[in-house]
């Protein structure tokens, strides 16, 4: 490989034009331009560099149409492109091959800025085991390994076990997120410290909020620290273990009262409750989203006339987040685009750029619609993910503290 | 239009003078910003730019401004082969781009070197 041929000859090329370039080329190649020189090195190393790119490869249009799907039994993940429909191969693990000899079972809990935060668990290689039930009591049951995984430049990062725990809870939900303010990633759980012995089954989810506890890491601290903060009211999460999307900062989620609540990922504190528009939505096919930074809900409706069940999927935004911090239950929502569709029972998830929403329908097939062209189009791909879209573009960011996972033994070191 | 374009006369590092139109020399925003804003004279002067760059400069302004708006396929057919250009000199137009802050040239000429590393890393 000619490399020093890329260098212009004589000529010191300025950072400036360097940046320009390096901007625009995807994170293999830039892996592999660190090793030209040492001044390449250094750019592309850089924070104020990756957050460049970064930057660069969100807005690029087109750039969210990918997202994460599971292998069979959860056993590996692989981005999908939506458009064209491909997936691609998967993504390799968070850890080393010698650290994780057994079955594994990977739950996402979110990705951002090309960081993805995986929980692995070993898995009973049992194939009687029922896996939907392991699936939906993953995060109650285990106690999994938690890594901050960039696949990308394959970095990762074990979370370190918290000492704050006083006896051992049940984790009841988990989410990831970004907090722009302090330049921070963080993961917030919540627990129950509930006796399943001594406790029914429906006071779990009771709004006894006194049983709860939870705490939140920072990477830039890799450290965890308790959530002085109560839950509120609203927060009875009765419906969900992961906490859907964050968004400027805010982790949401829609509480067992049916309303938005959110952790507000900066201040570490659980916000107050707000009331999701269209109360006449059939409610359990809400989706939290994210929609021109703002928070945003997919209500689906339900018109039954003639013979054809009809059904429309409204997407609300958010007018201001404030509301969250204790105007009130009110929340005031703009009506952002409107998707009729024909079908029997699609459920909902999650929305793309250029107003895409993905649906699922009563077959397991899915479907692309847009509300401009007024088109939905197949996606002919068995997509697997646990009800949430998770979107995921590549990057150069770097948690510190992480190390190299090259799952082949036989892959350069870059 | 009643008056003819307004002429502009720009010098190169080695001295030799282009005159331009105004309409082409205001695709850039440096020489638009020094002109609107009085601070040059007659001939504006352009150190960082040599004759044969400049002169391709000029070349690239004046089909995109002389090419009607919705002939995006001859713009894009024109633009790969401009580039299509030993990486040097595509170096020093992406240079060229930068110091007279036109942005589509800019683009066009990153990109271009971006490719050509991508192939070859």
């Amino acid at each position: 490989m000619k490399k020093q041929s890329i260098v212009t000859s004589g000529k010191m090329i300025s950072d400036d034009l360097l940046t320009e370039i390096f901007v625009r080329l995807p994170v293999k190649t830039l892996l592999r331009c660190k090793s030209v020189s040492k001044p390449w090195l250094s750019l592309i190393s850089n924070s104020n560099f990756i957050k460049s790119h970064l930057k660069r490869t969100i807005t690029t249009p087109g750039a969210d149409q990918t997202i994460l799907v599971f292998g069979r039994n959860n056993d590996s993940i692989s981005p999908l492109n939506l458009d064209p429909p491909e997936i691609e191969p998967p993504l390799g693990f968070p850890f080393c091959r010698g650290d994780f000899p057994f079955h594994c079972y990977l739950e996402i809990v979110g990705c951002y800025n090309g960081i993805v935060c995986v929980c692995a668990s070993h898995c009973p290689a049992d194939p009687d085991i029922d896996i939907d039930c392991f699936a939906k009591n993953f995060f109650k049951r285990n106690d999994p390994n938690i890594y901050l995984w960039n696949p990308a430049t394959k970095r990762s990062k074990l979370i370190p076990q918290t000492n704050l725990r006083p006896q051992k809870k049940s984790l009841m939900a988990i989410g990831f997120g970004f907090d722009p303010l302090c330049d921070d990633f963080k993961i917030v759980w919540v627990f129950n410290s509930y006796n399943e012995q001594s406790c029914p089954a429906y006071q779990l989810y009771s709004s006894d909020t006194k049983h709860f506890y939870a705490e939140v890491y920072s990477s830039n601290t890799n450290s965890w620290r308790k959530v002085e903060s109560k839950l509120t009211d609203s927060f009875q999460y009765a419906y969900f273990d992961v906490f859907d999307v964050c968004v400027n900062g805010l982790l949401c989620c829609i509480g067992g009262s049916g309303m938005l609540t959110a952790f507000d990922l900066n201040k570490e504190v659980f916000t107050c409750g707000v009331w999701l528009p269209d109360k006449s939505s059939d409610s359990f096919y809400n989706r939290i989203t994210e929609f021109n930074d703002s928070i945003a809900v997919i209500t689906r409706n339900c018109k039954k006339n003639e013979r054809k069940r009809k059904y429309a999927f409204n997407l609300w935004m958010l007018d201001d987040e404030a509301c969250l911090r204790g105007a009130g239950p009110e929340a005031s929502w703009t009506l952002g685009l409107t998707i009729d569709v024909d079908d029997s029972f699609p459920c909902v998830f999650g929305r793309f750029n250029c107003g895409d929403i993905l649906l699922e329908t009563d077959d397991k097939g899915w479907i692309l619609c847009n509300s401009d062209r007024k088109e939905a189009r197949d996606v002919p791909l068995s997509i697997n993910i646990h009800r949430r879209i998770i979107k995921y573009n590549e990057s150069l960011v770097s948690i510190v503290g992480s190390k190299q996972v090259n799952w082949n033994a036989h892959e350069d070191d870059s | 239009m009643a008056s003819e374009s307004k002429m502009i006369m720009l010098r190169s590092s080695n001295n030799e003078v282009f005159e331009v139109e105004e309409a082409l020399a205001f695709e850039s925003q440096t020489i638009k910003h020094m002109i609107e804003h009085d601070c040059a004279d007659t001939v504006i002067p352009l150190p960082k730019v040599s004759s044969n760059i400049l002169a391709k400069v000029i070349e690239y302004c004046k089909k995109h401004v002389t090419s009607p708006k919705d002939d995006n396929n001859e713009l894009e057919s024109f633009d790969a082969e401009f580039v299509n250009i030993d990486k040097n000199v595509l170096f020093g137009l992406m240079s060229a781009a930068n110091y007279l802050n036109i942005k589509s040239f800019l683009d066009l000429t990153s990109q271009a070197l971006a490719d050509i590393i991508e192939e070859k890393c």
